[in-house]
Formats: structure tokens, C-alpha cells, sequence
């Protein structure tokens, strides 16, 4: 069996994100918010639920992940499932807007080979504005992949 | 507004309906969340899946979680919020989205509350009209409806795809229901139940003099999680 420790601690490739006005209006319409500033046609900023698209990348990163061998982690990526997340918001972060540039950077905090065969991998990540390097997001994030999968 | 005197530990704080989700709420929510697998959006992918037919992105779900603290407490306000995806939810179901108030405190200048959200699917199976003496309680009409037996027989023929059924209650002492406008719902026709798992309920909907209209639904953990607020002055 792989030893899996090695890997915890692990800096994952950071994940460019651009943000674009269309697709802030989309996502405010596509759960129904009303608020003027999430629908302003101009100049929108994000809902706070707008993390899952920009963080959700951050899940792929996970692929480049490698064991001491050089082996990859991810041996079947169609076998992982997105367990669950968490965002915090700092205090008096700026709002996300349009054309804002966001890196986001995946760390492994634990990996656990359950007893039912599946691999529960927590990552935190933080997500910053490229630009002035303002948290805007610190997330954990649960994948758990299937048996047959690493 | 959101008073921190009147919040109190275990009592509900945001509560939050949505529905029914719609096929192409999901399509405009791949789009711009960027989750276009298509187990999400198209039907035959998702049966490939196993899922028969079309789920709701976990993350839409995981949306409305923020969109009903937002609503409750703005944006600028809500500290943290997340949860395990534990079910899923598809067209047709409603999303029942809810924050219990477990605790508060005062840390670093800031009132705080904690609380345990979740969001729970309700699935329909049946809605009906029926007749029901004005003398029995909501609460004893509920009580008929779940004890009711029902019986749904469905016929599948592959060559055409036609699903037919035929939906059967026996006798409900007092009540009497209009079979010819009682409509099952998809979860039957597919037979997406988990027997000894999955526990149905009756709702009633509306009642007026003898009359009522009814559903009998399934309700579902799809995530559970926690969130931690401020309060402002």
C-alpha cells in the first residue's frame, strides 16, 4: 500500500482564475439573487457562493499531485468525487469584480484510507487578487476518490 | 434586520425554500459556475452514470447554503460557511435550506454566531386532491395520508419508452381521495426509493372547507455543514 504522508503539507499548482461580468450576472441569476449589486449590468461583484466556480479548479490540481516514487497520486481521475467545501471570508476583504485576476493554491492537509476502500484527500487553498495578493478566500475542500482511482 | 438579543442557541435562525429545480436552472448554472459535466445537464449521461437521469450540481446546492445567509445577514457579514455533500437532488425537488443557531460569542470586537446549516431535499411522489371531513385535524390528516397504503403499479416498454402506471390507495377512514387528479411524480415511475432507508411523509398543501390537496414526500439530507456569522450593531 502507497504511503501516503509524504504528500501531506504538499503545495499544489497554483490555479489562474479570470473573472468576467457575464458570467458573475449569470451566476447571481442562476441562484436567484436580487441584490442590485450582484446585477448591476455595469459593474457587478460576486456573490460570496461565487467561490465554488473559482475554487472549484483548484480540484483539478490535485491530478498533479506524486508519490515519492514519482507515481502519480490520481491514477484514474474519472473515480474522484467532490466531498464538500468550506469558504471563509476574511474580514473586510475587497469585493471580486470583473477582470480580476485570482490565483488560487491548493494545499494537501490530510490524506485517509477508509475502511470502505475510498481515499478521503482534505486540501486547504487560499485564493488571493493577483494584483494587490488580497485574500479574498481561504477554503477546505473534501475529494474523496473511489477505489480503483490511486 | 437580524437582532443578536432576540437570536437564541438551538432556535432556527435563516430559513430558505427553493424550487422546483429545473433542468435548465441547471444548464445556466454549468455555464457560469463552470461545472459542465454533463451528468448535470444531459439526461443520457446521466443514466450512464448511474444516477437515472439528471442531478443537481452538489455545488448548486451548496449555493443556496451561502445565498440564504446573504439574504439573512449580507454578504459582508458572513465569515465562513461550507458543508459535506451527503445526497443529491434532481428536477422536480425542492430544496429546504435551514441554519440552527448553536452558539454565540463576542471575539475580537465581533458579536459571532455559529450555526449548523443544511439543506434538505424534498422529493415528491404523489400530489392529490382529496375529501376530508372539516372535523379531523391537519395533524390527524397527515397522520391518515403516511399510515395510507398505496400501491403503484408501473409497466416500462423499452421499444417506446412509454411509462404506464396505475396508482391504487386503500381505504382512509374519513378521507376520500380523487384518484383521477392524483399525479405521481418522476421518483415513482423510476422507482428511486431506498426501502428501510428513506422515510415517507405527508404534506398538506392547502385546505379549504372539505377539500385538501396533498403530496406525500420524501425528505433527504443533501448537505449538512456550518457557517459562522457576525451580527452587527
Amino acid at each position: 500500500m502507497s504511503d501516503f504522508s509524504s504528500l501531506i503539507g504538499m503545495k499544489l499548482k497554483p490555479i489562474k482564475f479570470k473573472v468576467k461580468k457575464k458570467k458573475l450576472l449569470e451566476f447571481a441569476k442562476s441562484i436567484g439573487a436580487k441584490q442590485p449589486e450582484y446585477n448591476d449590468p455595469n459593474d457587478p461583484i460576486a456573490h460570496p457562493a461565487y467561490a465554488n466556480a473559482y475554487v472549484l479548479p483548484a480540484l483539478m490540481s490535485i491530478n498533479e499531485a506524486k508519490l515519492p516514487d514519482g507515481s502519480p497520486l490520481i491514477k484514474n481521475p474519472l473515480k474522484i468525487l467532490h466531498g464538500g467545501q468550506v469558504y471563509s471570508f476574511p474580514k473586510g476583504a475587497p469585493p471580486i469584480k470583473d477582470k480580476d485576476k485570482l490565483v488560487t493554491t491548493p494545499t494537501i492537509k490530510n490524506i485517509e484510507l477508509k475502511s470502505n476502500g475510498m481515499l478521503v484527500i482534505t486540501c486547504t487553498a487560499e485564493t488571493v487578487k493577483a494584483d494587490t495578493n488580497d485574500v479574498v478566500c481561504n477554503s477546505e475542500i473534501g475529494i474523496v476518490v473511489m477505489p480503483g482511482g490511486f | 434586520m437580524v437582532k443578536w438579543d432576540e437570536l437564541k442557541e438551538g432556535e432556527i435562525g435563516p430559513k430558505m425554500e427553493y424550487g422546483p429545480l429545473m433542468r435548465s436552472e441547471f444548464i445556466v448554472y454549468a455555464n457560469a459556475g463552470g461545472d459542465t459535466n454533463p451528468i448535470h445537464t444531459d439526461e443520457f449521461a446521466g443514466i450512464r452514470a448511474g444516477n437515472k437521469g439528471v442531478i443537481a450540481h452538489g455545488l448548486y446546492s451548496h449555493a443556496f447554503l451561502g445565498k440564504m445567509l446573504v439574504d439573512w445577514i449580507g454578504a459582508e457579514n458572513v465569515r465562513s460557511y461550507g458543508g459535506r455533500m451527503v445526497g443529491m437532488a434532481r428536477p422536480g425537488d425542492f430544496l429546504l435550506l435551514s441554519g440552527k443557531i448553536i452558539k454565540k460569542y463576542e471575539q475580537d470586537g465581533e458579536k459571532l454566531v455559529d450555526l449548523e446549516i443544511k439543506s434538505v431535499t424534498k422529493t415528491y411522489y404523489v400530489r392529490g386532491m382529496g375529501k376530508a371531513d372539516p372535523s379531523i385535524s391537519d395533524e390527524d390528516l397527515i397522520k391518515k395520508l403516511e399510515n395510507a397504503e398505496y400501491e403503484v403499479e408501473v409497466e416500462f416498454t423499452p421499444a417506446t419508452g412509454k411509462w404506464e402506471y396505475e396508482f391504487k390507495i386503500k381505504n382512509i377512514d374519513g378521507v376520500e381521495i380523487n384518484i383521477k387528479r392524483t399525479v405521481l411524480d418522476e421518483p415513482v415511475v423510476r422507482d428511486w426509493f431506498r426501502p428501510g432507508k428513506d422515510k415517507l411523509t405527508a404534506e398538506i398543501i392547502s385546505r379549504k372547507k372539505d377539500s385538501f390537496r396533498f403530496g406525500i414526500v420524501r425528505l433527504r439530507d443533501s448537505i449538512v455543514g456550518t457557517a459562522t456569522v457576525a451580527i452587527p450593531e
